[in-house]
């Protein structure tokens, strides 16, 4: 097909493999960091949408995607306008204790995940959720080596205090992530 | 607990998704369909940019056709500047307003107009916009960077609520917002918001590279010296013999698709575009103009079959093509996350019968082009 020569037959069932694959953790990547499911989606419709005329180029499509992932949901969250949605659709979670335990600890993680500031929380996610390197995660974020590691340090801390308070432990993440490499 | 297993419990409840790979590439191969398409056209734009006219003071764009290559003439032209202004209300699928220039500030005329809204895109001399290809960090060029439209919002259409706690302020007397954003590496973000009627808002929005392209001021003036034009009915160079039930025309795109995508100005090889809608897609309380994207929507494409976007005949994730005029035009009808099957999506593509796509004294009210 003359449209999809610059995307070959073998390259787009790469590209619906990687999409396959990445979906859901790049929309719990763009949810973690702006807090906002449809939001989310929205940003990573877009973004792999915008990747697809990219894909046959890039040598770490991966790292493209979650630096365009990202960089959507931030950037959204800090507009004061917001595109393509109706306000009515930007309702907040609900935040109420529910009597089954693992539906009142999930809401209590959720609610201190999202207390952690959205750079740092992306971070944290970047790191120890999608296993990205320190130097990828800086890639990704778009900052120095030093600012990313800033960023993840302080993000444990302000996750692990809120944790606390919800009488939450958070794992020795030293060992853990040494463990990772 | 580990923090992946904290983000694990604080994501595995999500909604199910309502997109599928499908959607994904049939959005990607119309991006890049657009992309070339946008380039080809959108370079020979900033070409007349350059030399569109400037002076210190508010100069009315008014009939402005002979700085426009003629393939990018827009249909509806802009109206004779009468003496009395006309009212920038008036029906839907209708332009209200023409292009005008306020200093280094350049409205151009609007080239969507919808149920919902107007749109029309902005430039500033010496800035380009991001159809240009590379990233801000890989471009050699170093011209400054601008996104910019003036959106005119039909009442209730606007959100304004979103712009609560920003910085009040007038327009030519109106109650107005504004706003500006920049963060770290990011772009100086501004938007003003003024009243213009009752209930009805138009904004100004701007992204750029640079701190003063525009400036909150010259954004200011520009809103003050918006005026109404004769209303100009929305015209597309095609009639439309099928509608699929539950849908109705959203908005209507003068040689752009009728979305977002006008704020990079008209295209030489992008006709004309049309955005069909479900009844209960949002058209009040909006955030902002929707994008090319609209899940659950489709679209009718007229653009110019060239070398750098050629069409295929035929369907393809929700993408149906086929060819007229010799060869020589493009008739696309894309459906967004399914929302059509093959066949009627095939049923609305062979119901489009063209005029002549170069001449638009041929082309038809969209109203008129919807009878059935």
């Amino acid at each position: 097909m003359a449209r999809l020569n610059a995307v070959r037959a073998d390259e787009e069932e790469a590209f619906r493999d990687f999409v396959a694959a990445q979906l859901l953790p790049l929309r719990n990547l763009a949810y973690v960091t702006c807090g906002d499911w449809h939001l989310a989606e929205d940003a990573v419709a877009t973004a792999l949408a915008k990747l697809y005329p990219r894909w046959p180029r890039l040598d770490r499509p991966d790292l493209y995607a979650k630096t365009m992932v990202y960089r959507a949901a931030i950037d959204e969250r800090r507009r004061p306008w917001r595109r393509e949605r109706s306000a009515s659709d930007a309702m907040p979670d609900v935040m109420l204790r529910d009597p089954a335990t693992l539906s009142d600890e999930r809401l209590r993680v959720r609610a201190a995940l999202l207390l952690v500031p959205p750079r740092q929380r992306a971070a944290l996610v970047l790191r120890y959720y999608l296993g990205l390197s320190q130097e990828e995660t800086a890639t990704v974020l778009g900052c120095s080596t030093g600012t990313a590691k800033s960023q993840v340090s302080r993000g444990l801390g302000k996750l692990r205090d809120l944790l606390t308070a919800e009488h939450i432990e958070l794992s020795d993440l030293e060992v853990w992530s040494s463990a990772r490499g | 607990m580990r923090v992946d297993e904290v983000v694990n419990m604080a994501t595995d409840d999500g909604p199910p998704l309502r997109v599928s790979i499908d959607d994904i590439v049939a959005s990607g191969r119309r991006v890049q369909r657009r992309r070339r398409t946008i380039l080809a056209g959108g370079l020979a734009m900033a070409a007349v940019a350059a030399v569109a006219v400037t002076t210190a003071a508010l100069v009315p764009m008014g009939p402005r056709t002979d700085k426009q290559p003629a393939t990018v003439a827009a249909s509806s032209s802009p109206s004779v500047p009468t003496a009395a202004a006309a009212p920038l209300l008036a029906d839907p699928l209708e332009f209200t307003f023409s292009g005008y220039s306020v200093g280094p500030v350049h409205v151009q005329n609007p080239i969507v107009a919808g149920n919902a809204y107007q749109i029309a895109a902005v430039t500033v001399d010496g800035t380009t916009d991001s159809r240009h290809r590379g990233k801000v960090s890989d471009r050699r060029d170093m011209t400054p960077r601008l996104d910019a439209s003036l959106t005119l919002y039909r009442p209730g259409a606007y959100a304004v609520q979103r712009l609560a706690g920003t910085t009040s302020t007038t327009v030519a007397g109106h109650r107005a917002l504004k706003a500006e954003h920049h963060q770290g590496f990011g772009p100086w973000l501004r938007t003003l918001a003024w009243e213009y009627a009752p209930n009805a808002w138009a904004v100004l929005d701007s992204s750029a590279d640079r701190a003063d392209l525009p400036t909150m001021g010259q954004l200011e003036a520009t809103a003050a010296a918006l005026t109404g034009a004769a209303a100009r009915p929305a015209t597309v160079p095609f009639r439309l013999s099928y509608v699929p039930a539950g849908y109705d025309v959203f908005a209507v795109g003068d040689h752009m698709t009728g979305s977002l995508d006008a704020v990079g100005g008209p295209s030489a090889t992008e006709y004309s575009g049309l955005i069909f809608a479900r009844s209960g897609l949002p058209q009040t309380g909006l955030l902002g103009p929707y994008d090319n994207m609209m899940w659950g929507a489709f679209q009718i494409m007229i653009s110019a079959n060239t070398a750098d976007s050629p069409g295929t005949p035929g369907c393809d994730s929700g993408l149906c093509t086929r060819l007229a005029e010799g060869g020589k035009v493009t008739v696309e009808v894309a459906s967004d996350a399914g929302s059509l099957s093959k066949a009627e999506t095939m049923k609305v593509l062979n119901g489009i019968s063209l005029t002549d796509v170069n001449d638009t004294k041929t082309w038809v009210d969209v109203r008129t082009a919807l009878t059935r």
